[in-house]
């Protein structure tokens, strides 16, 4: 079966916009992916899809938890929430992603000049 | 949450997830309807934007899961139901596999029995065999003196303990038939060294070692034969020997090793005083305990210094004296290490072709399948994902073929083991256990690898929309395919041409081995022991004596047309060898004393057995003890030595006296009596009166008689008690049962050869049957079209054979090579016939060739009958 990493930007990347999202508030997978869409422009090519596996994964981590709730337009939505442990892999990751995009970016800058 | 809790949850998790995704696409789809997208539209739209919905399922389930053993459990119910859907298939492949791998079970049962299992001794690991070896006796395995003995033992460091032993048969008397039983003489710490408890008893102790003290320690089989298994048998007595014995032992059930364990029964060796000092009677067995973490090399060494050291100090006994230290194992099992080698090897050519041929098999199935492998890809399955559902699929079919392999190699256990000469050591300890099972085990997994890779590798390779479109026949297969094709046809066929020169070779030399000439006509012959210990007949007059009463009441008997005795006999476990001079050789320095085979018989020796006698006379009862000696020779003999069979009346000695040649004379001159070995020369022999004998410790008694000599047997044995009642009669055989024995490994190995020579054979051409049948139906189209194009049919059929043809040789040439390297290795085994014999190796060519251009001409006739029109409507 196909690994949903490959068709990632890069491996943890899109845990970790979920879990930056999840961060300001509790959503449901539809309006989770509407919101990444949204926030990134458009830019990120997301198959909606692609999100179930990951929110799957850091279900089973123990990064967030779900409970079945009802939406703003009166659906039957389960809703995801991130959890102590989440927020503080969150930030290590956002953390690590900042170093690694220095890092890329000075290397491309030395290659530019 | 824990993993198990995880693992019951799952199910309802899985359902959450349905729901979920669901409910986002429902989400969607209302989102989109209310943008003003009519429904239908809407929904595709929001399937499109979401992506593939079963495999995203998929994939999130599989967070939860298990993956590999999941995937695993459903990979095997879908191979077994693809399997089941094709049985042709499934039965020819298991089939094939399992006559692979049976084989190879068999032949592991034998090997791991003979071996590899360790010694039934618990110290083996520490022991060795440590021999001498002389530059003057080419005899691999010789003694060593006590005095040597001694000095190893007192300056070796390697050795932390050094027993003797020596076999020695002993006379039971008593109650019923008196009896010869092969027992062996031990110093006290033999059974210690070895490390084997008895079973009752004890073994000896130094009291036992005393001269005067007759201590038995009995075999597991000697004390349940004579004393019925009685608990209470320590302290009964054995008459042996014309002695009382007092059992003080009873060992456990030793498997038979060829070694001196192998007795009925133990006796104290109680050195004489001249055995003590006499450095020149090299003739001690020696059992080497080795010191923990001593190198055998080291040992060696060690003992090549007390050698040299030896030499310098007696050179009178031990000049060109050497000692030789070997593991015990290697030592009692390694005459019989490379005929089963040579086997082992060969079942594994067996397998190898069974391999290519399911091979092939995989590929044309890989190839009919690709339709369901595109439409796996399609709907997500990564090559991946492929490959391990054919490697599924393959270790299923071999592992089938793995259990019918076992039951194979169960149900022809008994039938091996009557093919193998009884001579192997340990061949009763051959059985079907858990050993061979997780041989089989091992050898089927190694099939799956070797048949299912590389088919596995090529069938994944998917281009999807190509296989879509393609559709079912007609499409030549890839070029992967046809390249692998024809590698395991070149392959199967030169791994047949190996094992049918090897198999060719065994059988010839067997062939030529019947066809020796023994120099007499070994048929309606039986031959009979009678030893003559000293205990008995302290003079020789004694034991020739009653030879002669017992010739003379046997040839009165009703069947018996001719009787005599000898000290040996042709073709016999004994051969007996003299020193000899003659009057021209002892005058010259340079040659000195030549040896030569020598027999002590009786009158009518050689009419008896069918020798011709070419010149002279028999000997006769004229010829006495006290008269000059008086020889015959045989034809070897005096073209060796004269120069011509023109040889009586000339002189010879075979004796020294006060360092003086006893001379005698020729009377006679027999024709050659052969081993049975049609590579050998007939070996220059003397033959001199039993009369005339100096010491006889036993004598072999030959009539002939019919119609059927073992008729007669019971009748001479009773003459023979009639005149000594405790004179033990052994060695009841006949010559032609002799011979069978002596023959045993060429023909057990001609025969196993043969029957795994014939089943790669056989393989191999169903191979290249199949491979050409393949190549025929693929071609179809082609041949189609060159016939619409005006080919003749002639012309197809030439082109079809020529193809076989091209594989079928490229083979040959390969497994003629390999052949070339490899039957060297049978050197030992080939008798008469060279390892690399031109005929075996062209007609072996020449079989395979004309075998396999036979079985390429069925699909080549099919081509032949393509019809154009067909073919090419087919498309």
């Amino acid at each position: 079966m196909r690994k949903p990493e490959q068709r990632d930007l890069f491996p943890g990347a899109l845990e970790m916009m979920i879990l930056r999202t999840l961060k300001r508030q509790p959503l449901h997978g539809y309006a989770l992916a509407k919101h990444i869409k949204h926030v990134s422009n458009d830019l990120l090519q997301i198959e909606e899809g692609s999100l179930y596996p990951a929110l799957q994964r850091l279900l089973k981590a123990e990064l967030v938890k779900a409970e079945w709730g009802i939406s703003a337009t009166n659906r039957r939505v389960r809703i995801y929430k991130l959890t102590a442990a989440g927020a503080k892999h969150l930030e290590r990751e956002i953390s690590r992603f900042e170093q690694m995009f220095e890092g890329i970016t000075r290397v491309l800058a030395a290659m530019k000049s | 949450m824990s993993w198990l809790a995880q693992l019951f949850s799952r199910r309802r998790s899985y359902g959450d997830l349905s729901a979920e995704i669901q409910e986002h696409l429902d989400e969607r789809i209302e989102e989109l309807m209310h943008e003003g997208m009519p429904k239908k539209e809407a929904q595709a739209a929001a399937r499109r934007e979401f992506g593939n919905v079963t495999l995203v399922e998929e994939d999130s389930r599989e967070v939860w899961r298990w993956r590999s053993i999941e995937n695993f459990a459903i990979d095997v119910r879908y191979g077994l139901r693809s399997l089941r859907r094709s049985p042709g298939f499934t039965m020819i492949v298991v089939l094939t596999l399992a006559l692979g791998i049976g084989a190879n079970s068999a032949i592991f049962s034998v090997i791991d029995a003979v071996l590899l299992r360790p010694l039934p001794f618990p110290n083996a690991s520490q022991l060795a065999d440590l021999c001498a070896r002389s530059t003057l006796f080419d005899f691999p395995h010789l003694g060593v003196s006590l005095p040597d003995i001694a000095d190893i033992r007192a300056s070796g460091t390697s050795f932390s303990n050094l027993s003797g032993y020596q076999l020695s048969s002993k006379e039971m008397t008593g109650d019923g038939k008196p009896e010869r039983i092969e027992g062996a003489e031990i110093s006290e710490d033999f059974f210690p060294d070895l490390g084997v408890k008895p079973l009752l008893g004890r073994t000896f102790a130094s009291s036992d070692m005393q001269p005067g003290s007759h201590a038995v320690i009995l075999s597991h089989a000697l004390w349940r034969d004579r004393f019925g298994g009685d608990p209470k048998a320590i302290g009964k007595t054995l008459r042996l020997d014309g002695e009382t014995y007092t059992v003080v032992g009873v060992m456990p059930n030793l498997s038979s090793t060829d070694f001196a364990t192998d007795s009925k029964l133990w006796t104290a060796f109680i050195p004489t005083q001249e055995q003590l000092t006499a450095r020149q009677n090299h003739y001690f067995n020696v059992l080497a305990s080795l010191k923990p973490h001593t190198d055998i090399t080291q040992a060696q060494k060690e003992l090549d210094t007390i050698a040299a050291r030896l030499a310098i100090a007696y050179p009178d006994a031990d000049k060109g004296w050497s000692f030789r230290v070997t593991p015990l194992k290697k030592s009692l099992l390694g005459d019989a290490q490379k005929p089963l080698l040579v086997l082992f090897c060969s079942v594994g050519f067996v397998l190898l072709i069974a391999c290519a041929n399911v091979s092939n098999l995989f590929l044309s199935r890989g190839w009919t399948r690709r339709r369901e492998f595109a439409i796996r890809t399609a709907i997500g399955a990564t090559r991946g994902a492929l490959l391990r559902q054919l490697a599924v699929e393959s270790v299923l079919v071999a592992l089938m073929g793995g259990v019918c392999a076992f039951f194979m190699a169960l149900w022809t256990s008994r039938g091996i083991r009557a093919i193998l000469p009884p001579d192997i050591p340990r061949l009763q300890d051959i059985r079907i256990d858990s050993e061979v099972a997780w041989f089989t085990l091992g050898a089927s997994l190694l099939a799956a690898l070797l048949s299912g890779f590389m088919p596995a590798l090529l069938s994944s390779r998917q281009d999807v929309s190509r296989a879509m479109r393609e559709g079912g026949a007609g499409a030549g297969s890839g070029k992967g395919h046809n390249f692998l094709r024809q590698m395991l046809v070149i392959g199967e066929v030169a791994l047949a041409i190996v094992l049918l020169i090897g198999a060719t070779l065994a059988i010839q030399s067997f062939a030529r081995i019947l066809r020796v000439d023994p120099g007499f006509r070994p048929d309606h012959l039986i031959t009979m022991r009678i030893d003559f210990p000293e205990f008995r007949f302290s003079k020789v007059e004694q034991s020739t004596q009653l030879v002669q009463q017992v010739l003379e009441s046997s040839r009165a008997i009703p069947g018996v047309e001719a009787a005599s005795a000898g000290l040996v006999f042709p073709l016999g476990d004994e051969v007996a060898e003299t020193t000899f001079e003659t009057e021209q050789s002892t005058g010259d320095t340079k040659s000195g004393q030549r040896m030569a085979r020598m027999n002590r018989v009786e009158p009518d020796f050689f009419r008896t057995f069918g020798i011709p006698l070419l010149a002279g006379r028999d000997f006769n009862a004229d010829d006495r003890k006290e008269k000059a000696p008086v020889f015959i020779v045989n034809e070897a003999f005096a073209r060796k030595v004269f120069g011509s069979v023109d040889v009586v009346g000339k002189r010879l000695s075979a004796l020294r006296e006060s360092n003086r040649p006893v001379w005698g004379e020729i009377v006679g001159v027999a024709g050659n009596v052969r081993d049975l070995d049609p590579g050998a020369e007939a070996k220059p022999e003397i033959y001199g009166p039993f009369v005339q004998t100096r010491q006889a410790g036993g004598v072999f008694l030959v009539f002939r008689a019919k119609p059927d000599p073992l008729a007669v047997v019971a009748t001479i044995e009773d003459r023979i008690w009639a005149l000594d009642k405790d004179r033990p009669v052994t060695s009841i055989k006949t010559i032609e049962k002799q011979m069978e024995e002596n023959t045993g490994t060429p023909r057990s190995q001609s025969v196993l050869l043969g029957i795994f020579g014939g089943l790669g054979f056989a393989l191999a051409i169903v191979g290249v049957y199949g491979v050409m049948s393949y190549v025929v139906s693929q071609q179809t189209r082609e041949i189609g079209i060159r016939m619409a194009l005006g080919a003749d049919r002639a012309k197809v059929l030439r082109m079809v054979i020529a193809h076989g043809l091209k594989l079928t040789l490229t083979g040959v040439a390969i497994g003629v090579g390999v052949s070339l390297a490899l039957t060297r290795f049978m050197r030992s085994q080939l008798f008469g016939v060279s390892t690399t014999d031109p005929v075996t190796f062209g007609g072996v060519a020449i079989l395979l060739i004309a075998v396999a251009v036979a079985a390429c001409f069925i699909p080549a006739q099919r081509a032949m009958r393509v019809d154009p029109m067909v073919a090419l409507r087919y498309e």
